[in-house]
């Protein structure tokens, strides 16, 4: 059985439907991109992946977990425990330190916040950002917010990093850099990796390219 | 504990936002506090209003239709199935009292100071010749112990029996009821001197009797009552047996009604602030709906979020309750030591008040503020719960 596996899966939002009969399967450790246009349901098939959503009919299965039929305590445990978000936007709480950002999943998941630290720690040491830790997200630049957003997103050692067009701000050559980056981590941590976007040269980079168009699979 | 101040710290970031929770807090605190203290300025009244009549006028008030009447054994006996405390016969009669050039209508009681003194708590002592007057009359007279004072009463001399009776005594002391009418009209004298001066010979024409202990006060004014409407049967029609907060009866019956009255109108001053505090959460929900949005991304549970909602509007109700109390506290002080905010005795009758607020008030009072305070609050805790992670992230995202 498949890591993740999506069978028959619906999406509507009213009466839009956005999914329309997804079925997929990504083995444990596979790095892909979900590539379609805007408005295609990629971003829609990352948070039903992600436990962000429930799907309207379907089963989505990460992992032997039927997410479909979670509650929203154990759905925001799987979030929690199970999954590394990466944004468009990354996001970093202004109110708190880079450092206490990268803590703030820890937090809310109970975890060692100590362990939590030393893991953050090192990955700051190999991402080359360990001087903005204790600093505020608005005093570093915006290629090193983004690194800080990749290190919250692994801080948990996360069995998927799911990426939501983590390139989309970013120039050709950054691009190319955090994509690498990503799938480097990813390779290290163990990780699913799964990235959404709408840049044909971005999802060259990965060795399996799921297309979407119109709410389904086509490639 | 750290999630919750990784939320709370997250909530509160930016100048505004702590301010706005100050004020928010501040208005509520206000706002308990201003019930707080009516509440307990009118509960204070109505204490200070029975406990001054008591002090000044016993347990219950026995006279006779007929006016003047003999304390017969008869009598004695038929008061003495109540088993009362003491029994104090007294004369009571009207005069002016008349100092220099000034001169005020004045309630003139004989009385044997020892008995009415345990009858009615007050220390009252008169000399043989000597006479004593309420506080507020002897300001107004200006009068000082030492000094001489008329009384003209109704009845003239057996030789000019159609002209009044003057007669002068000595003010010995000056008495306080605690009641400013009291304080004002009552002139206290020997009942032997009265009784002689007005040739009653052993007449009177009030019995006044302590039926409950003068200390601890009275919680219940049940036990009175029991004894007035025995005594109504056993006296019969001829004598009228009346409570001793009969005299201020409607003043009672209007402090209650207006406490009613009142805790409906405040009800308004609580409403602004719950405006106060629906506006803090629309402010929170709309600068902070993305944090919110993002937490629940990284596994903050709708349970977790339930907690924090609960956790933080209990310690804005408790904050709001301790700043409440301790307001209402330095009114109490401020109501005894601060000329300008004491009471008028003219107007209110009494001349001194505190607050006294007892474990019913505070439990009404905090009760129905924790029930607003969750009401305001849950409409936006409600719209957060129920708005879906990925909506509220797409919305905030593209904002």
């Amino acid at each position: 059985m498949s890591f993740i596996m999506l069978s028959n899966v619906e999406k509507s939002f009213g009466k839009t439907k956005v999914l329309r009969g997804i079925n997929l399967q990504i083995e444990a450790k596979e790095l892909a991109a979900i590539r379609g246009a805007s408005g295609s349901g990629k971003s829609t098939l990352l948070y039903l992946l992600g436990g962000l959503d429930q799907p309207t009919t379907g089963k989505v299965i990460i992992d032997n977990k039927n997410l479909s039929s979670m509650s929203d305590e154990e759905l925001a445990y799987f979030r929690n425990s199970h999954v590394g978000f990466v944004f468009q936007f990354h996001f970093l709480l202004p109110s708190m330190s880079c450092r206490e950002n990268i803590l703030l999943p820890g937090r809310i998941g109970g975890r060692d916040i100590g362990k939590v630290e030393k893991d953050c720690e090192e990955l700051a040491k190999i991402l080359g950002v360990t001087h903005c830790l204790s600093k505020f997200p608005f005093e570093i630049s915006g290629g090193e917010q983004q690194r800080v957003n990749i290190i919250r997103a692994l801080s948990l050692r996360p069995r998927i990093l799911l990426c939501d067009e983590p390139t989309g701000n970013l120039d050709s050559k950054n691009s190319e850099k955090v994509t690498n980056l990503l799938k480097g981590l990813a390779a290290d941590f163990g990780a699913t990796l799964l990235v959404v976007t709408h840049d044909d040269k971005v999802a060259s980079f990965f060795p399996r390219k799921i297309v979407i168009e119109d709410g389904q699979i086509i490639g | 504990m750290g999630s919750y101040l990784s939320i709370l710290k997250i909530s509160l970031h930016g100048r505004s936002a702590s301010k706005i929770l100050l004020a928010t807090i501040f208005s509520f605190t206000f706002s308990i506090a201003v019930i707080l203290c009516t509440f307990g300025l009118m509960d204070g009244f109505d204490h200070l209003l029975k406990s001054g009549l008591r002090h000044s006028s016993g347990d219950i008030l026995i006279t006779n239709r007929n006016g003047f009447f003999l304390m017969t054994p008869d009598l004695a006996a038929q008061i003495n199935t109540i088993k009362p405390l003491v029994i104090s016969e007294v004369i009571q009669t009207e005069a002016f009292a008349m100092f220099g050039e000034m001169s005020k209508g004045v309630l003139v009681r004989g009385v044997d100071d020892e008995l009415f003194s345990k009858a009615t708590g007050l220390k009252l002592t008169i000399p043989p010749d000597g006479i004593v007057v309420g506080e507020e009359l002897a300001r107004q007279l200006n009068i000082k112990p030492g000094d001489s004072l008329a009384l003209t009463f109704g009845k003239g001399n057996e030789t000019a029996q159609s002209l009044p009776m003057i007669q002068n005594f000595k003010l010995s002391s000056v008495i306080k009821h605690g009641i400013y009418q009291k304080d004002l009209r009552c002139v206290y004298l020997k009942r032997k001197n009265l009784s002689e001066l007005l040739g009653l010979g052993s007449k009177v024409n009030l019995l006044i009797l302590a039926t409950e202990p003068t200390y601890p006060p009275l919680q219940s004014l049940d036990p009175i009552l029991k004894d007035q409407q025995h005594l109504l049967t056993q006296l019969g029609s001829q004598y009228v047996v009346k409570p001793f907060w009969h005299e201020y009866d409607f003043l009672i019956k209007a402090v209650k009604v207006e406490k009613f009255s009142i805790s409906l109108i405040l009800q308004l001053i609580v409403v602004v602030a719950v405006f106060n505090i629906i506006a803090f959460v629309i402010y929170i929900m709309e600068k902070k709906a993305q944090d919110f949005f993002f937490l629940r991304a990284v596994g903050l549970s709708l349970n977790a979020l339930s907690k924090f909602w609960f956790l933080s509007v209990l310690i804005i109700w408790g904050l709001s309750c301790f700043g409440a109390h301790i307001l209402s506290l330095i009114f109490d002080w401020s109501l005894q030591h601060l000329s300008f905010l004491q009471i008028p005795g003219e107007i209110y009758v009494l001349s001194a008040l505190h607050l006294r607020l007892d474990f019913l008030a505070y439990v009404t009072v905090y009760g129905l503020s924790l029930l607003w305070i969750l009401l305001a609050t849950f409409v936006g805790y409600l719209r957060l719960k129920r708005r879906p992670i990925v909506e509220g992230l797409r919305q905030e995202f593209s904002a």
